[in-house]
């Protein structure tokens, strides 16, 4: 497989992930239901001025969204006739099924001066904004992939990091952070189709300084997050024999994209999966990397990554 | 010099006189036996003094003759016999499928190779050409020396890869290499008779008898190599002379072996051989040359017996298809081969071969000469067929200590143009300028490569290349080729980004 061919699956890969990242908390949300936990519990018609039904101990409703306290189920309907939805309070009921608690949609949904004693009385969550100190640690796979495994014995490796994240109440987020790689290996020459391996050890080092935003959905139980960034990456590459003064130090331009999922653990902290599409034109110059006709420096990465702070 | 002119005219004048006259000279029934078996008789022997006289560019009367594959020993009797002399198939001489000829009644080569090529059993013929050293002696100096390596930072480069293996082979085709110390009875002319002299040999003491290895001589006799010009004594002191030994001097692969092959003749082989045989005269000087049948066979040799890389430190202005065959041939047994630019640059320039083949042959590099300031060497041969430049020397820039210094016969002890009585067991440093100095650094640099694990001569070559520090106009150009070699670059090969 040539390098452009190589490059192309690692595009097609990295958007099946994203696209399975992002997917993840819908599927999760397609599944909950409730369970009413005491006799008599007024389920409300939207508008919260009509009761629709009342439910007993044991009732088990889909669930079609959470709105500040209230789970917003389908209220079944009888035969020949279309389903409802309808409104149950979230402290008479209890989640079941296995799936996580769909997410927070939106406020309480009761309409701004309805005079519905239910409504007034749920308090509807807010969206805090927070500063988290954001670790990281992963394995990337190089669009050099030819280059980086001559010298390397491997296309990719791991990959770690660190940073700041702020998350504002508007559900957009901003992440600085620095990352590192560091690959030991053997010198190369590449003529034709065989590699000539040198027995001279060879370092390189990678280290991009980010900056990433983007918007991210809030639940009680996950937050999910897209984005886009760009930033320096540094590239050190040094070899046994060479002089400092011969080492190679190249700066270059780096664009990301980023999609992830976060789960709380606990009150301070959360952790999860990030997927992460870098691409760093021209970023490699010479080399293995150019005996293959490969430049961008980029590559496809997935990352466990935790938040701590609130 | 006026001297010497009157020996070479006077000479030359009586070896002409001889050779039309049809008539041997009046001493040839005193002989001295050689200590070996001859491969040079003494009509061949004869030969190239007339080619040295009529300045000949081939051996008088020798054609090498490929005939089409399938072709009959009774066909060739039939293509043969378009020669007035009619030789038969079975006078031959074979190597490597090459048939050599010799006509003792046409000495015209090219007339030979002209009517047998037009024979339908003949795919080519053509003569054997004589071809010539591609150094140019100069006064020896104490001064700085090797500056040569300096400018190529050999010393880190032995840091990555200290001089090579003993199991890289490193051929050199040349006059050959001393490989005994002994003492031979030679006969040669005292300026008034022919008398039995001991000559004595020695091998290069600043290059280790164990680091020789299957020498061969394909010209001068069945016994040991032995080098009576100094010419290939220098060309193997550059790529392999020993380091480390309290001896000045060093050669860039300093601990490969070298297979001294002796393939071209020197005045002094002519004149021994001659002598033994009666002939009652110096030859004239500058006698000798490298027939391109003996240069192929050594390659062929080579190629056969284990050796990653082969230096032809010679040439000439005429094609040679049975040369380029052997190219050819050791390439494909994973050789490398640097071939000698020429160092006709002021003598109109010519195309010269085989270096000329090297542009059309992966794994084979021309090698033009720079000298000390890294300008081309005024006498370096141009042409769109260079393709790399190493120093070789160069007077005009830099006097004495601008030459390429290295161990090899004391040249005191035999100049054709002084000495009487030669002697081959003293060696001095001595500065030599030519292509043929430039293209063992090449060589000597492949066997480092090869020692570090790249085994493809045209790898061998590409690296090269591609490492090569520009010189002259950007890019590959007719003086430089892709510019001057870097073996320390080349040794350290690519990491990831550079």
């Amino acid at each position: 497989m040539n390098g452009a061919a190589r490059t192309a699956v690692l595009r097609r890969s990295a958007a099946i992930v994203l696209l399975a990242v992002l997917a993840f908390p819908l599927s999760a949300r397609a599944q909950s239901q409730v369970r009413v936990i005491s006799d008599g519990v007024t389920i409300w018609k939207p508008g919260f001025t009509v009761i629709a039904t009342t439910a007993k101990t044991g009732d088990v409703f889909e669930v079609v969204a959470l709105r500040g306290n209230w789970y917003e189920i389908i209220v079944p309907s009888p035969p020949g006739q279309p389903d409802s939805t309808g409104f149950i309070a979230a402290t008479r009921v209890e989640p079941i099924g296995g799936g996580p608690p769909p997410p927070r949609t939106g406020g309480n949904p009761a309409r701004t001066g309805q005079a519905s004693q239910a409504p007034r009385t749920a308090p509807a969550p807010a969206n805090r904004s927070s500063t988290r100190l954001a670790v990281q640690g992963g394995y990337g796979w190089f669009m050099a992939d030819q280059g980086f495994e001559a010298v390397n014995g491997s296309s990719g490796g791991p990959w770690f990091g660190g940073g700041l994240r702020y998350d504002s109440t508007r559900n957009f987020f901003v992440e600085g952070s620095l990352e590192y790689y560091r690959g030991t290996g053997e010198r190369v020459f590449v003529f034709e189709d065989t590699i000539y391996r040198l027995g001279i050890e060879n370092k390189v080092s990678i280290l991009p300084l980010m900056l990433t935003g983007g918007f991210s959905l809030r639940s009680k139980s996950a937050t999910t997050y897209v984005g886009g960034g760009a930033g320096a990456y540094f590239l050190r590459e040094s070899a046994e024999f060479t002089e400092e003064s011969e080492d190679l130090k190249e700066t270059s331009l780096g664009y990301r994209a980023v999609a992830g999922v976060l789960f709380p653990l606990g009150a301070a902290a959360a952790g999860g999966v990030e997927v992460q599409y870098n691409t760093v034109p021209n970023g490699l110059e010479g080399g293995a990397a150019a005996a293959f006709d490969e430049s961008n420096l980029g590559g496809f990465n997935i990352v466990v990554k935790f938040l701590f702070g609130r | 010099m006026t001297k010497r002119l009157a020996r070479a005219g006077v000479a030359g004048a009586a070896l002409i006189l001889m050779l039309s006259s049809g008539t041997r000279p009046a001493a040839q029934q005193q002989r001295t036996p050689l200590a070996y078996p001859p491969l040079l008789s003494a009509s061949r022997a004869l030969a190239f003094a007339q080619a040295a006289a009529e300045q000949l560019p081939y051996v008088p009367g020798e054609v090498l003759i490929k005939f089409r594959d399938g072709v009959t020993v009774v066909e060739q009797d039939r293509a043969l016999s378009a020669l007035r002399s009619r030789p038969p198939a079975g006078g031959l001489q074979w190597n490597g499928g090459i048939a050599l000829l010799r006509d003792a009644s046409e000495s015209n080569a090219e007339l030979l190779a002209e009517r047998l090529t037009v024979q339908p059993e003949v795919e080519y013929a053509e003569p054997n050409y004589l071809y010539k050293l591609h150094a140019t002696p100069n006064d020896p100096s104490f001064a700085t020396r090797q500056w040569n390596f300096t400018t190529l930072d050999m010393e880190k480069a032995w840091d990555i890869n200290p001089g090579a293996r003993q199991d890289i082979v490193v051929a050199v085709v040349d006059t050959g290499l001393t490989t005994v110390n002994a003492t031979y009875t030679m006969a040669t002319w005292s300026g008034t008779a022919n008398v039995n002299i001991q000559v004595p040999f020695r091998t290069n003491p600043d290059l280790s008898p164990s680091k020789l290895t299957r020498p061969y001589d394909f010209v001068f006799w069945e016994g040991p190599v032995l080098d009576m010009d100094g010419h290939g004594t220098h060309v193997a002191s550059t790529v392999g002379q020993d380091a480390n030994n309290q001896l000045s001097g060093v050669g860039i692969a300093y601990q490969a072996s070298i297979m001294p092959l002796k393939a071209c003749l020197g005045y002094w082989d002519i004149q021994f051989t001659l002598s033994a045989e009666g002939y009652d005269d110096f030859v004239p000087p500058g006698t000798g040359g490298c027939p391109t049948g003996a240069i192929a066979e050594a390659i062929r040799y080579a190629a056969d017996n284990g050796a990653k890389v082969i230096n032809i430190s010679l040439g000439g202005p005429n094609p040679s298809t049975t040369l380029r065959l052997a190219l050819e041939y050791a390439v494909a047994r994973g050789a490398f081969i640097a071939v000698a630019m020429g160092n006709e640059y002021d003598e109109g320039n010519p195309v010269e071969y085989p270096a000329a083949y090297a542009a059309d042959i992966r794994g084979v590099m021309s090698v033009g000469a720079v000298g000390r300031s890294l300008k081309r060497a005024e006498y370096s041969s141009t042409g769109s067929h260079t393709e790399i430049a190493a120093p070789g020397g160069d007077s005009s820039d830099g006097g004495s200590s601008g030459l390429v210094w290295q161990a090899t016969l004391d040249p005191d002890d035999n100049d054709e143009y002084t000495v009487i009585f030669p002697r081959f067991d003293r060696y001095a440093e001595r500065g030599l300028q030519g292509t043929s100095m430039a293209s063992p650094h090449v060589a000597g640099t492949a066997a480092l490569l090869v020692s570090q694990g790249i085994t493809n001569p045209a790898a061998v070559e590409a690296l090269i290349s591609r490492t090569a520090r520009d010189l002259g106009a950007p890019g590959r150009d007719e003086e430089y080729g892709f510019g001057l070699i870097q073996p320390r670059t080349a040794l350290l090969g690519l990491g990831v980004a550079r």
